[in-house]
């Protein structure tokens, strides 16, 4: 049993792992705006399949790490993750009843107020946001999300992460 | 985040945090370093002996350059000499490579790989061959990052290279330019004009390019022009920055001797009724 919940995590970490490199792999100047937001699209995925191993705590771990990677304000995505995987745990029962184009639906509208509130965050601290640039990369991830899904499902069941 | 926004030993702290994302940065860095590597090696050799071609052409070119340039140092020496006015550049360099990965595009911000271990300072300049590309923010232990000069937080203070006009110019942000602030409507700055640093803040190596006037618009409702300016180090492209030490000790000391000898003297010349 033992064996099978390290398994668990080692596989959901490499996934992690391969989003935080995704997030940080240099892009030309004109796409840059145009980054899928990998680690909210993966976390968005696990804490709706295995809320059990990846919840607010995870999520708050996980959004550490990555306000290191991307040089922002330290907690900033940290944050953010934990209240977006607050709302998934909240609405769990909601979420898992709706079919897979709603659940893109909703992911788009986390994403938006995902974006929002980090604009908002950066604005405060003296960094300057443009709201178009927000918005490019909900839309980028929105519309990746039901492939991302749809692979990471394939990923799930061929190595059975429970 | 309040803490890390504030707290100045929350900063060191975070210098340390940042070093258990630097394996991942890594991981990112070195394939693609790799490629650009291979990519190098890989050339033919007909691409070489044209790249020879062109390079000896253009080494002619810059030796008959030098052999103005050498009698132009002497001569600028000399007349230096006259105003009493310190060397311009010296001090130590260092090239660093930029690490390929990249941050939040709102911050303005790229990695280097060098940090305390070369003694890097914050507030640092940092150049390209091109220009001034920013100054270090904050120093790490093997890598730091460095504030572009196209951050909203960022002001150099700048110099026109055809009238010697002052200014700051302020990174835009968003469009990957410069502003100038506070031009009052009159001054003499004209679309083309190169734009050098001007050495006011100590900190950035004086006549070093910093950008070049894309841009001057009067508008009348305005108390000063709105000038744009395209910064002329390659920011997006490059791979390696130059880091300078600006002999900054020794400029302030000479400033202060200069004070000195100079202060008593205006008051000599009141007396006499001659001005210079």
């Amino acid at each position: 049993m033992m064996s099978q919940d390290l398994k668990t995590v080692v596989f959901i970490a490499l996934t992690f792992l391969i989003g935080m490199l995704l997030t940080i792999v240099p892009m030309s100047q004109s796409l840059v705006w145009f980054r899928p937001e990998w680690i909210l699209m993966l976390l968005f995925f696990w804490v709706m399949m295995t809320p059990h191993r990846v919840a607010v705590i995870g999520a708050f771990f996980v959004g550490l790490l990555a306000d290191l990677l991307t040089g922002t304000l330290f907690g900033l995505h940290a944050l953010l993750f934990s209240l977006t995987a607050f709302f998934v745990l909240y609405f769990y029962v909601n979420i898992h009843g709706l079919p897979i184009w709603q659940r893109a639906l909703l992911f788009f509208g986390i994403l938006i107020v995902y974006f929002s509130l980090q604009a908002w965050i950066l604005s405060l601290t003296g960094v300057s946001v443009h709201f178009w640039q927000i918005l490019a990369p909900a839309v980028i991830s929105a519309i990746l999300w039901p492939w991302v899904y749809l692979l990471l499902c394939d990923y799930q069941q061929r190595y059975e992460i429970y | 985040m309040i803490a890390s926004q504030t707290s100045p030993s929350f900063k060191k702290i975070r210098g340390h945090l940042d070093s258990i994302v630097l394996p991942i940065q890594y991981a990112v860095d070195w394939p693609i370093r790799t490629v650009h590597a291979m990519a190098t090696r890989l050339t033919t050799q007909q691409q070489l002996l044209q790249d020879d071609a062109q390079l000896r052409a253009h080494d002619l070119l810059l030796q008959a350059k030098l052999q103005e340039l050498l009698v132009l140092e002497r001569e600028n020496a000399q007349l230096r000499e006259l105003l009493k006015s310190t060397q311009r550049l010296g001090g130590k360099v260092l090239v660093a490579q930029i690490l390929a990965v990249d941050l939040n595009p709102n911050l303005h911000q790229m990695i280097i790989d060098k940090g305390v271990n070369d003694h890097l300072y914050i507030g640092q300049p940092v150049l390209d061959s091109y220009g001034v590309v920013g100054q270090i923010v904050h120093v790490g232990q093997r890598v730091s990052k460095v504030m572009l000069a196209t951050d909203p937080k960022n002001a150099i203070p700048i110099q026109d290279y055809r009238t010697s006009t002052r200014a700051i110019a302020v990174g835009d942000g968003v469009s990957g330019k410069l502003n100038l602030i506070n031009v009052p409507n009159a001054t003499d700055i004209q679309v083309g004009d190169l734009l050098v640093a001007s050495g006011l803040a100590l900190r950035y190596p004086v006549g070093y390019p910093v950008g070049v006037v894309e841009n001057v618009a009067h508008k009348s409702d305005r108390d000063f022009a709105e000038i744009s300016v395209i910064p002329s180090a390659h920011l997006n492209q490059a791979q390696q920055v130059i880091i300078a030490w600006p002999s900054k000790t020794s400029l302030a000391k000479d400033v202060k001797q200069e004070l000195k000898t100079q202060l008593p003297q205006p008051m000599s010349n009141n007396a006499g009724g001659v001005s210079p």
